[in-house]
């Protein structure tokens, strides 16, 4: 295995525990303040963490 | 009553008129915005990428980023004259006129586009405006007063600048120059958080719901916990993806380290907020500086 491999796949680890983190959070205070309009919390905490993903994805492809 | 600001500035001097829209600039924080233009140019030219270039990139980018700043203090100068940090402001103290400053600011931006088509490419001009319109639109006027998530997802418009760098040299935006956006884009949180924390009174007082303000302190501060380790996986990956070496690596490795350390102990010590907030802006820098060195080094 070559250092960049294994740097991706640490990098992968921590972004990905980084984003499970923030999801657990952000839903929990999103539900807490559960009203007309919750939708929107979830889909604002969604678009960046789904965007990491995709980058992540390419970042294997790459 | 006359506002004390208004009355010591004398309106006809010629230095104070230049001051005051200087003021609007916001150089400051268009500095750093810099400071992550220029090696994202470096990696996207795999060394110098000449003299002219880097000129005409930086000054179309600070063009665009003022113009932003001076257009988002009209948006704000409802919140600006009620908040303690900002209420000396040009606006606020009424040293010039909200259409003034509109005008300004949009000179500015186009400006800035018209300048960086000219010099680099329609690309670069094009990324530069939509950074502008983003934070005017998105940031300013959609997020700001109605979400947590104001300066998450607003935050992408500071990340921009990084994309114009690459776009400037490369006219395309690649993987590396995406993941340079992230490197901005998951500091912003803690970094402005930390400021939030420290005028958590000011953002309440003018209705502006920052995290601190609306889930309180320590649960704002565990948020800053999981945007720094998804920020510090962010500059692992760089590595990864080829376009710097292992100067930058052991450079990411030991900022990220403590930068991660000093958002845990921030949790403890939520008084040192701007200690922290001043500590975010030296990390940033010295992850930048590192791409650069690296490139130019190992090139």
């Amino acid at each position: 295995m070559t250092a960049p491999e294994a740097v991706l796949i640490a990098a992968t680890v921590i972004i990905g525990f980084g984003l499970l983190l923030i999801l657990r959070r952000e839903l929990a205070d999103a539900a807490e303040r559960r009203q007309a309009g919750a939708w929107r919390d979830v889909v604002e905490v969604l678009l960046p963490v789904t965007a990491t993903v995709a980058l992540l994805v390419w970042a294997w492809i790459y | 009553m006359t506002n004390p600001a208004v009355r010591i500035t004398n309106p006809r001097s010629d230095v104070s008129i230049v001051k005051t829209y200087v003021e609007l600039m916001k150089l400051r924080i268009v500095e750093l915005l810099l400071v992550t233009t220029l090696p994202a140019m470096i990696a996207a030219a795999g060394g110098w990428p000449g003299w002219w270039l880097v000129f005409a990139t930086l000054l179309g980018g600070t063009l665009s980023s003022a113009g932003a700043n001076a257009i988002n203090q009209v948006i704000d100068r409802d919140i600006d004259r009620v908040m303690s940090r900002t209420k000396g402001r040009p606006l606020p103290t009424e040293r010039v006129s909200t259409r003034a400053v509109l005008v300004f600011g949009t000179a500015l931006g186009l400006a800035g586009f018209l300048w960086l088509w000219a010099t680099t490419n329609l690309l670069a001009a094009a990324l530069s405006t939509v950074g502008l319109l983003f934070y005017v639109f998105v940031y300013s006027m959609l997020l700001k007063r109605t979400t947590t998530q104001n300066i998450v997802i607003g935050g992408a418009a500071g990340a921009v600048p990084v994309l114009v760098g690459w776009a400037a040299v490369a006219n395309t935006v690649e993987l590396p120059a995406w993941i340079m956006f992230a490197i901005v884009f998951f500091w912003t949180p803690p970094h402005f958080w930390a400021l939030a924390i420290r005028y958590r009174e000011d953002y309440e007082r003018a209705g502006v719901p920052m995290l601190p303000v609306v889930v309180g302190e320590r649960r704002a501060l565990d948020h800053m916990l999981s945007y720094t380790v998804v920020l510090v996986g962010a500059t692992l990956l760089l590595y990864a993806t080829g376009p710097v070496g292992w100067i930058y690596l052991v450079v990411a490795v030991v900022v990220g380290a403590a930068f991660l350390a000093a958002t845990w102990m921030l949790r403890d010590h939520p008084e040192a907020a701007m200690k922290y907030f001043g500590y975010s802006n030296a990390y940033l820098s010295v992850v930048f500086i590192a791409i650069a060195v690296d490139v130019l080094v190992l090139a």
